[in-house]
């Protein structure tokens, strides 16, 4: 393994938190391009069936995390409180912002056909999705957090079940071209 | 609304769920010709549903009035209206709302499995109580972050001084404004305030003028707002 990618390791090791590809890049003296294939690089070696630790990404965040597999184990150690369920209008909207992110609500209530905006506050304050200002949207937008990948115990969305295709929908683009017209 | 179809408070999730039951319930494809075939019942079901919670009684209306263009078109087949558009897009909507209503089965699924990643704890340094000043601290140091304590207090010092000021100044005035008034039994506030040379100690001589009220030895009528004020020596 090159230096650099030692470097990255080491860091991801040592940090508590998600880390960016941005940072990670100032910190590595490295272009951003660089950082990706390093995070390629080590998710090769971790994420693999006979690894203890994960190489989670999301939004340009990376974060070393246990393999899901031993979640129970891990949450005794941590003594983590389990999470109230979700209702089922906000895992549908959770699972729009997971497979189309970065969303805005006016799309979101396009795809459900009603009033999304309860929801997503209740989903903010779970700490499940992140609200961002798109300037080039002129709105917020909406995506999945670090906390829905690492809960859902996925390495990143793409692992989503039918990822590619529901990502780049036919109905979708055409549902949200019509609003826009 | 046919018995047995009753969907539950907290599944409840608008007006695209309903209508995707009611075609599941019949087993029919997404068409234009399935959505105009339950178009009456969804209106029912908006009708009958007072639990639909107001934020989303508009939402239901939107719907309940593309099916019923449906439905008209279905029965006057010969009517083409300019939005024909519009009918593809509902059954195409309601499709791709189908789609991800199942994808987050999978992902409801997932999250009660409870399989979990968890990242590293945040290192927590315990320490025992106590004084720990910083390594590189010298005398000169405490001297003067002890001399930056004192310099901000010293605006309250101040504060404190005007007071004291002003508790020493209405005192003198009561003095003044009693002899005045022993000089002359009945006088008024402006006479009192002809030789004051400030706002604040006209604002001085009007406290003291209270004090005496307040001590009955002095008291005051006036005969309009903003007139003068008689001051009268009691007794």
């Amino acid at each position: 393994m090159k230096r650099t990618a030692q470097q990255l390791e080491a860091l991801l090791f040592v940090s508590s938190r998600p880390l960016s590809v941005k940072r990670l890049a100032t910190l590595l003296s490295v272009s951003a391009a660089d950082v990706q294939a390093l995070i390629a690089e080590l998710s090769e070696k971790w994420n693999q069936e006979d690894s203890g630790i994960r190489l989670i990404e999301n939004n340009g965040n990376v974060q070393l995390m246990s393999a899901p597999e031993h979640a129970e184990l891990v949450a005794g150690f941590l003594k983590d409180e389990t999470r109230g369920e979700l209702t089922r209008p906000a895992l549908e909207t959770l699972s729009i912002i997971a497979y189309r992110q970065p969303v805005t609500k006016p799309e979101l209530e396009q795809i459900r056909g009603v009033n999304c905006s309860l929801i997503l506050r209740n989903l903010l304050v779970r700490g499940l999705i992140l609200e961002k200002e798109d300037s080039t949207k002129m709105a917020p937008v909406y995506a999945v957090s670090m906390d829905f990948v690492r809960l859902l115990g996925l390495e990143s969305v793409q692992q989503l079940p039918n990822f590619a295709q529901l990502s780049t929908h036919e109905y979708f683009d055409e549902v949200l071209n019509d609003m826009q017209s | 609304m046919p018995a047995g179809y009753v969907v539950q408070q907290g599944d409840f999730s608008g007006p695209l769920d309903v209508l995707l039951q009611l075609i599941e319930k019949r087993e029919l494809e997404i068409t234009e010709v399935s959505l105009s075939a339950v178009a009456d019942e969804f209106l029912a079901y908006a009708e009958n549903h007072n639990e639909i919670p107001a934020h989303e009684v508009a939402d239901f209306l939107v719907i309940a009035s593309r099916l019923l263009y449906l439905k008209s078109r279905a029965i006057l087949p010969s009517v083409i209206l300019p939005e024909e558009e519009e009918v593809q897009d509902l059954a195409s909507q309601l499709k791709m709302y189908k789609t991800f209503v199942e994808a987050s089965g999978w992902i409801g699924e997932r999250l009660a499995e409870g399989k979990i990643a968890y990242g590293r704890e945040q290192i927590v340094v315990k320490k025992e109580q106590g004084f720990y000043p910083p390594e590189n601290s010298t005398a000169t140091q405490l001297e003067s972050a002890l001399n930056q304590v004192v310099n901000r207090l010293k605006p309250f010092f101040a504060l404190a001084q005007k007071t004291m000021q002003r508790v020493v100044s209405i005192k003198e005035k009561i003095g003044t404004i009693r002899k005045y008034i022993s000089s002359i039994t009945t006088g008024t506030f402006t006479e009192v305030i002809t030789a004051a040379d400030s706002k604040s100690e006209v604002v001085v001589s009007f406290l003291a003028v209270l004090e005496l009220v307040k001590q009955k030895e002095l008291h005051t009528s006036q005969d309009g707002l903003f007139s003068d004020i008689r001051l009268t020596k009691t007794k």
